[in-house]
This record gives structure tokens, sequence and C-alpha cells, in this order.
């Protein structure tokens, strides 16, 4: 019977990485960083490396009997900017590999206190 | 090349250790829910399971369609061969559902109340309450106050399996909207977050593992009867492990005294005696062993 698996993703501005678990989240099933698909440098963190990733992970996970997944994305927290570059094309080229996603869920560290971010008030100006 | 043989080598070892770990499946607590498997989970040893958090969102729990953005959790506290037992730790509301409902001009209060509940379990609750237009704050202090007032009642004069009831069917949330409203018209109460953070006395009702686990073996042979009549090997095996768990051991083995050991026969020489004596060769092995015995 095939199985479920919780897919994290994190998305930084430098890499891609993912990490299959199971429902607990304690148990690892596999995992495909942005750096095992591409050539390295700054192709790792570019949505193609993203797409690919999640390719060979979709590929992985039917390896060993998983078709549904719970996608759990996130990225970099703190007071920076928490854009996820990645997340998006991932999903999609997991779909297109033929896991179903039951759930995509948003799991961003963001602090409700902390410094303040860079820049003061008005932003950079440039 | 030599980074790709050790990348192969590690795999290599990684799927070893994959192969040995087993299934377990995940029960929830059994009061309210009898134990019902809500998930699985795999490990290479079962001391390992103890401590893990299980997620599931209530309307996967109990089919409300109204709660998809309520996530329960549970931990696992015991391990009984397949089955990881697991208690209620809490339930959360999804980030992206509240944070939707918070806009300007809704005045919000946001409050943490830690309550102790009757039966001796501490627990944090996390109100979020945003009324219809702006408030000020002296409003929004009397409207905290009367939530932590309905709150701390509510916890001290219930259990904690009670307290999850009505906050998981939005009665608690609805007492505390209509005091609330007293002061200010409010758009929504929702308790965001709960966490147990010490456990309390849990009473026993409610029927036991090895009941729910015969049940559901009863249900599944049932099926199995419809669907093929001809007991494969496969299946002879399946039936007496059932009967190695529980009260039929009991009621067979004083009437094993002085009748032939039916126990020791499989499903399908019983079938036959059965059959010569004209009775219905259905049910499970103990069935059919109480049917001999009429």
């Amino acid at each position: 019977m095939p199985h479920k698996a919780i897919l994290h993703i994190f998305t930084t501005h430098n890499n891609v990485l993912m990490t299959a678990t199971d429902l607990t989240g304690s148990e690892t099933i596999c995992k495909v960083s942005g750096g095992m698909v591409t050539k390295g440098g700054s192709e790792k963190s570019s949505s193609f490396a993203s797409m690919r990733a999640a390719e060979r992970m979709a590929e992985m996970l039917v390896e060993k009997d998983f078709n549904q997944v719970i996608v759990k994305y996130r990225g970099a927290g703190g007071n920076k900017s928490h854009s996820a570059p990645g997340a998006t094309s991932a999903i999609r080229a997991l779909t297109r590999a033929g896991m179903q996603i039951t759930r995509i869920e948003d799991v961003t560290p963001i602090p409700t206190d902390g410094t303040k971010s860079k820049g003061g008030r008005r932003g950079r100006r440039v | 090349m030599a980074k790709g043989a050790k990348a192969r080598a590690a795999a290599r070892r990684q799927r070893d250790k994959w192969k040995s770990k087993r299934w377990y499946s995940i029960r929830a607590p059994r009061n309210p829910w009898s134990f019902r498997v809500i998930g699985e989970t795999l490990a290479e040893e079962p001391d390992m399971l103890v401590g893990r958090n299980y997620e599931i969102m209530q309307n996967e729990l109990d089919g409300d369609f109204s709660k998809m953005h309520v996530k329960i959790r549970f931990r696992v506290i015991e391990v009984l061969g397949n089955d990881a037992i697991t208690e209620f730790i809490g339930h959360q509301m999804m980030q992206d559902h509240v944070r939707r409902q918070v806009r300007r001009d809704r005045g919000k209060i946001d409050d943490t109340i830690d309550v102790v509940t009757e039966d001796g379990f501490y627990v944090r609750f996390k109100p979020l309450i945003l009324t219809a237009g702006r408030v000020k704050s002296s409003q929004k202090n009397q409207i905290r106050t009367i939530a932590r007032d309905s709150i701390l009642k509510a916890g001290a004069s219930s259990t904690w399996v009670a307290m999850q009831k009505s906050v998981m069917d939005g009665e608690l949330e609805a007492k505390i909207k209509e005091e609330a409203s007293q002061i200010s018209p409010i758009r929504m109460v929702m308790i965001r977050r709960t966490q147990l953070i010490q456990s309390g006395v849990t009473i026993n009702d409610g029927p036991t593992l090895e009941q729910i686990k015969s049940e559901e073996e009863a249900q599944k042979a049932a099926n199995h009867e419809e669907v093929e009549d001809v007991t494969s090997v496969e299946d002879v095996v399946a039936e007496d492990e059932v009967n190695l768990g529980g009260e039929d051991i009991v009621e067979t083995s004083d009437d094993a005294v002085e009748t032939p050991d039916y126990e020791g026969m499989t499903v399908p020489e019983l079938k036959a005696i059965l059959k010569e004596s004209g009775k219905p060769v259905s049910g499970r092995k103990a069935d059919l062993i109480s049917r001999i015995l009429e």
C-alpha cells in the first residue's frame, strides 16, 4: 500500500534543500539538495535547480512506495525578506511527476518580536 | 570520481538501514477517539517512537470540513506491538487562516491563559478575539478580562477531555463571543492554540485496545468471507494469530479439555467438520469452534 510523507522544502538565496520524512517528521526517507542536481555555484538556488531536485525527489519517493506528500516549505527566517524563490517551481514539478499533494503549508519561522531590519524607515535608497 | 563512489557507498548504507525499519500504526487516544488509527510511522526500534509528535487536520479526524484550518497534535506515549498509542497535546489554527482575519480597522485582542483543569491537566490556551470595528484599549482590556474569566471558569469546572471537545466544537468560543459582545460588537473569537504542558489523571473508560482490535479483525474477517469462500493458507495463519489475543482463548480452553483439539486444527479442517454436520461455515476460527461445540 502506498504511504504518505512530509516533504520539507527549505529555500534560501543560495540553495534549495528538500527532505522527505514520515508523518511524524522524525524519520528521514530521503533528501535532495540543489547542489546534487546542478553544477553548483549560483545555479544551486535557481528555480530550475529546485525543479530538478523535486523530480529527483519524486523518483526516490516512488521507489520507496510513497505517492502522497504534504508539502511544508520555508524560506529564510528572521527579519530579512522571506521570499522563497524555489518553492513554487518545486511544487509544480512534483505534481508533474505524479505525486499527490494533499496539503501545502508555509512554515517560515517569522518572529513576533526581534530586531529591526536593515535599511531604516524609508528603505534602501539607490 | 572518488566522490561518486563515496556517495554510492553511502546510498547503499542508507538502503540497508531503510530495510530494517518497520511500519507502526498511530492510534488516537482512548477517550474520546477509542484508539482509532490516524496515521502511520516507521522506525527501527519501537522505543524510538515514544515522544514523537503527529499532526493531523481536524477535518481528516472527524470529517468536519469547516475545520480545515485546525491542526490537532498527538504525542506517542506508549508502543504496544504494532500500535503507537498517543495522547492529545493540543491544537493549532493554521497561521495563514489567522493572518487572513487580522486587518486594519479591526481590534485584535490576544492573550495567553494557563489553566489547571478539574482532573489536574495543566493547559495553556491562546485565544484571539477580533472586533468588528476599532475599539479603545480600555474596551480591549475589558474584553480580555471577560475572555480570561470565561476560560478559567470553564477550565476549573470541567475535565481536559471535555475542554478539548468544547474548544474543537466551538462551544467555548461561542460563549466568549456572547459575553464579550456586551462591550463591543465582536467579529470572531478563536482559540488560536492550546498546549498541554503537564498531564493529569487519565480516566480509563471506553473500550480497551484488545476489544477495538478484535472488532477490527472481526470486521476484516467478515469482509474477507464475502470476497472469497475458499480460505487460503495465509488466512489460516492470520486467523490463528487473531486467536492469540484475547478472551477467545479463555472460553475455548475450557472446552478443549474434554473435546478434541479444535484449537490446533486449521480453519479448512474445522469447516469440513461443520459441513458434515450441516452447519454454516462462515466466521472466524473461534466462531467455528464454538459452533462445532454446540
